[in-house]
C-alpha cells in the first residue's frame, strides 16, 4: 500500500476510506452506512489536526521541505507517509492522511501548528 | 510500550481530543449567542475538574472507564475469562451516529468503541424513565400521562429530524425534579453499562467478526447466526448489569431496555434500509424479559408498551404522522434548549415537509428554479430515473439501490442535495427541495433496483 494508490481519489472518497480504516470491521449494536465512515473520517481529521501537526510540522524532513521555494505534492506526501508510519499509523491510514495533508499543502497545514514543545 | 496490544494501539489513534471538541462547542455557543449554556458549560467543566483532579481528563473518558471497570468486575464474578477481559479495551468515539462496535484483532485483543451519540440518546430515554417513575406510587396507580408521552415523542422527533436532515445529534433538554434526575441518572448508568457489557460480551464469548461480503461499515452479513450472537451478547450483558446494579434490579432492567430502545429508534427513524439484521428491539426486549422473574416482568409491562409506542410514533414520517410542534416546546417550562426559538420552528417545518402527502412533495420539487423532473418519475415508481434526473452518477445510484447496503435517510438527502447544488440550485432552495426529493425516493428505495 503506497501513497500513489490514493492520489486519484476525491477527498470524500479518502475520508470514507479513512473512516473505514480507523473504525475497522466488527460486531456492532447498530447498523452503519458508508456516509457514516466519511463523516467519521472528516470529524476525526478535524479533531486530530493539532496532533497531526505536532507529528508532521516539527519534523526535520518537513522543516526542510517548508524551507524550499517550490513544493512538490508527491514528495510532500511521501515524507508525511513515512512520518506517520513511524508514529504508529497503519500503512492505509498513513497513506490516506499523507494525500489529504499534501493536498492541503504543507505550508498551509503547518501555518497553524502549535509551537514545538 | 511492548505490552501494548493491537486494540490499545488502535485506540491510541482513535481517542478523541476532547479539548478540541470543547473549543468547538464553546465556539458554537458563542455563535448562537447562548450565554446561559456557555456559563453552564464552564460551571460543569470546573465541577468536573474539582471532582476528577486530573485523573481522567474528560467526563466521557471518566464515565466509560468507571463503567467498564464495573462491568469487568461483574463479568469476572460471573466467571468470564480474566485474560480475555483484560485484553479488551473500551473507549469512546466522536460520532454523531448511534453506534457501538467491537473490533477483534489478530493478537486476541478487542476494542469496544462507544459513540457519544448512543449514550446521549440512551440518556434521553432514561430521562423520560426518571420522569415517569418520579413518584413511584402515583405512577403505578395512573401509569404514564398523555403529556409525558407526547413530550417524549416530541423530544425524540426533534432528535430524529436533526439527524435525518443535518446528520447531527440535536437534542432538547428536560428540566425535572431532583428525585427524577437521580432516577434518570441511575437508569442511565445501567443503560451505559448494558451498552458496554454488550460489546464486551461479544469479546469474552469469543464472537469474532464473520467474513463479510458487505461494504465497509456493514458489521455482519445477513444471516441468522448474527442474530444469535446478538441475543447471546444481550443475555450475558444483562446478567452483568444485574450483577453490577446489586439490589437495584428494576433500574438494571429499565436501563437495558432503554439502551435497546435507543438502538431501535435509530434503526426505525434514521435508516431507509438496513443492510444488517440485528433482531428488532421488541424481539430483543421480550427475549430479555424471559430471563427475569414474573415480578420484574410485570414491572416492565407497566411502561415498555408506552416506550415502544412513543418510539414508533416518533419514527413515523408518513402522511399520518404528528410532526414536531415547536410552539408547545418553546412554551414548556420543563423543556430546555441551547437552540434559539427560530431553530425549533425550522425543525418543525422540516418535520411537516417530510410528513407531507406525496403529491405535495412532487409539487414542492417542481417549484425549484432548476428544471428537474425527477419528482414525477419517483412518484411513478422509477427511482433510478428520478435520481439520474437529479444528477446522481450511475455508480452512486447503484450504491443507493443496492439492497445489501445500509442507507440512512441523511445520506440519501445529502447526496441529492450535493448533486442539485452542483447543478446550480439556488442556496435558498438548498434544504427544502432536496428534502422533499429524498422523502419521495426514500419510500421507494427498498423495492427499487
Amino acid at each position: 500500500m503506497t501513497v500513489d494508490t490514493y492520489w486519484g481519489q476525491t477527498d470524500d472518497e479518502l475520508y470514507e476510506r479513512l473512516g473505514a480504516a480507523l473504525l475497522g470491521e466488527g460486531l456492532g449494536v447498530s447498523p452503519d452506512d458508508r456516509d457514516s465512515h466519511r463523516k467519521f473520517g472528516r470529524s476525526w481529521f478535524a479533531n486530530k489536526t493539532r496532533e497531526l501537526q505536532r507529528i508532521v510540522c516539527h519534523a526535520e524532513v518537513v522543516q526542510g521541505l517548508l524551507g524550499t521555494s517550490t513544493s512538490d505534492r508527491v514528495i510532500d506526501g511521501g515524507a508525511v507517509y513515512e512520518l506517520l508510519q513511524g508514529h504508529g499509523h497503519d500503512p492505509v491510514s498513513a497513506a490516506i492522511l499523507a494525500v489529504l495533508i499534501a493536498r492541503i499543502g504543507l505550508g498551509t497545514f503547518c501555518a497553524t501548528a502549535p509551537p514545538k514543545p | 510500550m511492548s505490552d501494548e496490544t493491537m486494540a490499545d494501539r488502535r485506540y491510541r489513534m482513535l481517542e478523541p481530543d476532547r479539548s478540541v471538541e470543547l473549543e468547538q462547542m464553546r465556539a458554537k455557543l458563542v455563535e448562537l449567542g447562548d450565554t446561559a449554556s456557555l456559563k453552564t458549560l464552564g460551571k460543569m467543566e470546573r465541577g468536573f475538574d474539582r471532582f476528577d483532579k486530573g485523573k481522567h481528563g474528560d467526563p466521557m473518558k471518566g464515565l466509560l472507564m468507571t463503567i467498564s471497570e464495573e462491568v469487568r468486575s461483574a463479568m469476572r464474578d460471573l466467571g468470564a475469562d480474566t485474560d480475555k477481559l483484560e485484553s479488551a479495551r473500551v473507549g469512546s468515539t466522536l460520532r454523531e451516529e448511534v453506534s457501538a462496535q467491537l473490533t477483534p484483532f489478530s493478537d486476541g485483543s478487542g476494542l469496544a468503541m462507544i459513540s457519544d451519540a448512543v449514550l446521549s440518546l440512551a440518556f434521553l430515554y432514561c430521562q423520560y424513565a426518571g420522569v415517569v417513575t418520579r413518584s413511584k406510587a402515583a405512577w403505578f396507580r395512573r401509569g404514564t400521562t398523555a403529556r409525558d408521552e407526547s413530550l417524549l415523542i416530541g423530544l425524540l422527533r426533534y432528535y430524529n429530524v436533526n439527524q435525518r436532515v443535518f446528520g447531527l445529534a440535536g437534542k432538547l433538554g428536560w428540566r425535572t425534579s431532583r428525585r427524577a434526575m437521580l432516577t434518570s441518572y441511575l437508569v442511565g448508568m445501567n443503560a451505559a453499562r448494558f451498552i458496554v457489557a454488550h460489546e464486551l460480551s461479544h469479546h469474552v464469548l469469543g464472537h469474532s467478526s464473520a467474513p463479510s461480503g458487505f461494504s465497509p461499515g456493514e458489521h455482519l452479513p445477513v444471516c441468522s447466526d448474527s442474530q444469535r450472537l446478538e441475543m447471546e451478547a444481550d443475555e450475558f450483558a444483562f446478567r452483568t448489569v444485574r450483577r453490577a446494579a446489586g439490589p437495584f434490579e428494576r433500574s438494571a432492567l429499565t436501563g437495558a431496555l432503554m439502551a435497546m430502545l435507543a438502538i431501535h429508534s435509530t434503526e426505525q427513524a434514521l435508516f431507509v434500509r438496513r443492510g444488517v439484521t440485528h433482531p428488532a428491539a421488541a424481539t430483543r426486549a421480550s427475549y430479555l424479559l424471559q430471563q427475569v422473574d414474573p415480578e420484574l416482568q410485570s414491572y416492565a409491562d407497566n411502561f415498555i408498551g408506552t416506550f415502544l409506542k412513543a418510539t414508533e410514533l416518533s419514527s413515523d414520517f408518513s402522511e399520518s404522522a404528528q410532526p414536531f410542534e415547536w410552539e408547545q416546546y418553546a412554551a414548556a417550562r420543563d423543556v430546555t434548549s441551547s437552540h434559539p426559538v427560530d431553530y425549533l420552528r425550522t425543525i418543525s417545518l422540516l418535520d411537516q415537509l417530510q410528513c407531507s402527502p406525496d403529491q405535495r412533495l412532487v409539487d414542492a420539487v417542481a417549484k425549484s428554479a432548476l428544471p428537474i423532473a425527477g419528482a414525477g418519475a419517483s412518484y411513478a415508481g422509477d427511482v433510478r430515473r428520478a435520481l439520474a434526473t437529479w444528477g446522481l452518477g450511475s455508480e452512486q445510484i447503484d450504491s443507493m439501490l443496492d439492497p445489501n447496503r445500509a442507507l440512512t435517510f441523511h445520506t440519501l438527502y445529502e447526496a441529492i442535495q450535493a448533486s442539485l447544488m452542483a447543478q446550480g440550485m439556488p442556496p435558498a432552495e438548498r434544504i427544502g427541495i432536496p428534502l422533499a426529493a429524498a422523502r419521495l425516493v426514500s419510500d421507494r428505495v427498498c423495492t427499487a433496483r
